[in-house]
């Protein structure tokens, strides 16, 4: 059962026999609306243009990404180049390293307990 | 043939007598078109068709502007509810009733020319003061609750407003009034238990004993 009862015949009856009428509408309304209407393009809101848009945006993202993921090509040329680069400061390296070599090594050290004498 | 015969009598009012015809059978009268197919047809440009359609629902939004207090400029206001309708058409979703449709942007143009007239020197306050439109030498008596009525309605809010206007004076069903208002039913049922007790109790202020 409704909280609330739907019918109050006696207060509809008393609004519609008393409420007053909207007065007559001018008689030339129609046509006025009519000319409205005739100068008033309808709207739509078109929606296969937003799938287009947003299909474009998703390829638009997809080739980003491919292009970010793609490994650089490197010219043969500046392959050898570098690579000789760095063999050489590699090599470089570990020469300079005293470690390396057990007679500069041993030099080093002569040098050293010469000067703490 | 009993068909054929209730479309004849609908035809021929002068004929004395008239046979009940079901609602639904309007839009399958031979000379009425559906209001769907008229809407196809303005949606296809055909503006004659909302001609048609103007003129089978102008009665009706006129009524409601006028009864929720959009009395002065009415004309400019109906005017305003069928261009919005012609634009929008090519947008409504035909799930639903154009007149259910049409009723919610009555009621959207409606709430703003209110709220216009509530931020300056408004048009509804001319409202207030304008006199009921008389019909042809009318009593005393019906001129007195005629009055009431209408400062009844003017002391509600607008929301018991237009809920008792739409139920109460324009027969719309508390589902289409839900549907045109974006609210549950449950909430038209207790607006309008609660608009008709406002309106009996300002009734009952200007001595009018239901």
């Amino acid at each position: 059962m409704s909280q609330f009862p739907e019918e109050d015949p006696d207060l509809v009856d008393f609004l519609k026999r008393n409420c007053s009428t909207p007065p007559p509408p001018a008689p030339d309304l129609e046509a006025r609306i009519m000319r409205s209407v005739q100068a008033t393009p309808q709207r739509t809101t078109r929606p296969y243009r937003w799938w287009a848009a947003s299909g474009a945006i998703a390829a638009a993202v997809v080739g980003a990404i491919l292009v970010y993921r793609q490994p650089t090509s490197i010219d043969p040329a500046d392959s050898a180049q570098i690579e000789a680069f760095l063999e050489n400061s590699w090599s470089t390296t570990l020469n300079s390293t005293p470690v390396a070599n057990a007679s500069d090594y041993s030099e080093y050290l002569a040098l050293v307990d010469s000067t703490t004498e | 043939m009993g068909k054929a015969i209730e479309v004849l009598a609908e035809s021929m009012p002068w004929a004395g007598f008239s046979i009940p015809v079901k609602s639904d059978d309007l839009s399958q009268r031979p000379f009425e078109q559906s209001d769907q197919r008229l809407i196809q047809a303005c949606i296809a440009g055909d503006r004659q068709s909302f001609r048609r359609l103007y003129q089978r629902y102008q009665h009706r939004v006129r009524a409601l502007l006028y009864q929720l207090g959009a009395a002065s400029a009415l004309d400019d206001l109906v005017q305003e509810v069928f261009l919005r309708a012609w634009k929008g058409l090519p947008n409504f979703r035909q799930s639903s009733q154009f007149s259910t449709w049409l009723y919610r942007i009555a009621w959207n143009v409606a709430s703003d020319q209110r709220q216009s007239a509530a931020r300056g020197r408004s048009r509804l306050e001319a409202l207030s003061v304008q006199a009921p439109v008389q019909q042809d030498a009318p009593d005393l008596m019906h001129l007195h609750y005629q009055d009431a009525v209408h400062r009844g309605l003017e002391a509600l809010s607008f929301d018991h407003r237009t809920i008792l206007v739409m139920h109460d004076l324009e027969d719309i069903s508390q589902k289409e009034i839900a549907e045109i208002l974006d609210i549950p039913v449950g909430t038209v049922k207790s607006r309008l238990f609660h608009a008709r007790a406002a309106m009996r109790q300002a009734l009952d202020r200007q001595g009018v004993q239901l």
